[in-house]
């Protein structure tokens, strides 16, 4: 390996601009990592001020099992029945396609390069609108749950 | 035209292979960056700033020279 002045320099300057670039993506990553964590926690006094949540729970199984009502769903020419009232209803609220991927996934457990395959797209898109619909079902789900 | 305060080329070759003293002087160099990496919203954050230097120490051991690409010259 050579090692003229100019080398040295090279040398000295990458060196440099790496360890700028490290420290900068670093700050970037520890900045996400707190945003994130402090979109997650709430304040316990908060929560007991407002009475959003009690400290303790009674468990709900003592109660009677309300009739159990069944809910009937269409997807991918098949029909599903599900006792969840909420699920079902998210459920019915996702676009079609988006629908029938979760279906596949989750009641099918086929894999998902196998689900890009039929819908024509790669196992990352696929993935992808899998991961979506389910954040979906969860904020609608979630919703409903606050609305009773 | 040479910029005199970067590191010089012998301890950053010390500093990647691991000798103690030279990765001393090397995280000495950037720690004002690191600490201006570190801060949140104006503030210094020690977590943020641990990290940071627990990240740059682990890189600093990836860094190559070969990888380094010797300057284009046109001669």
């Amino acid at each position: 390996m050579t090692c003229t002045e100019a080398y040295k320099e090279h040398i000295e300057y990458t060196f440099h601009a790496f360890c700028k670039i490290v420290i900068r993506n670093a700050g970037l990553t520890a900045l996400r990592t707190r945003s994130r964590k402090y979109k997650r926690e709430i304040s316990l006094n908060y929560l007991t001020d407002e009475k959003h949540y009690p400290f303790s729970t009674t468990d709900e199984y003592f109660k009677a099992p309300e009739l159990c009502s069944e809910y009937l769903i269409l997807i991918c020419g098949d029909t599903l029945v599900l006792s969840d009232e909420r699920l079902a209803a998210a459920l019915s609220r996702l676009p079609m396609r988006e629908r029938e991927m979760v279906y596949l996934s989750f009641f099918k457990r086929i894999p998902q390069h196998e689900i890009a395959r039929r819908y024509g797209c790669c196992r990352s898109t696929a993935g992808y609108h899998i991961r979506k619909a389910i954040g979906q079902l969860y904020e609608e789900m979630e919703g409903m749950k606050h609305e009773e | 035209m040479r910029n005199e305060k970067l590191l010089p080329y012998e301890t950053i070759v010390q500093a990647t292979s691991g000798e103690p003293e030279a990765v001393g002087v090397v995280l000495q160099y950037y720690s004002r960056r690191i600490r201006y990496a570190a801060r949140i919203s104006g503030q210094a954050d020690k977590d943020a700033e641990d990290y940071i230097t627990e990240t740059f120490l682990k890189a600093l051991f990836k860094f190559r020279m070969d990888k380094a690409q010797p300057p284009y010259t046109t001669e």
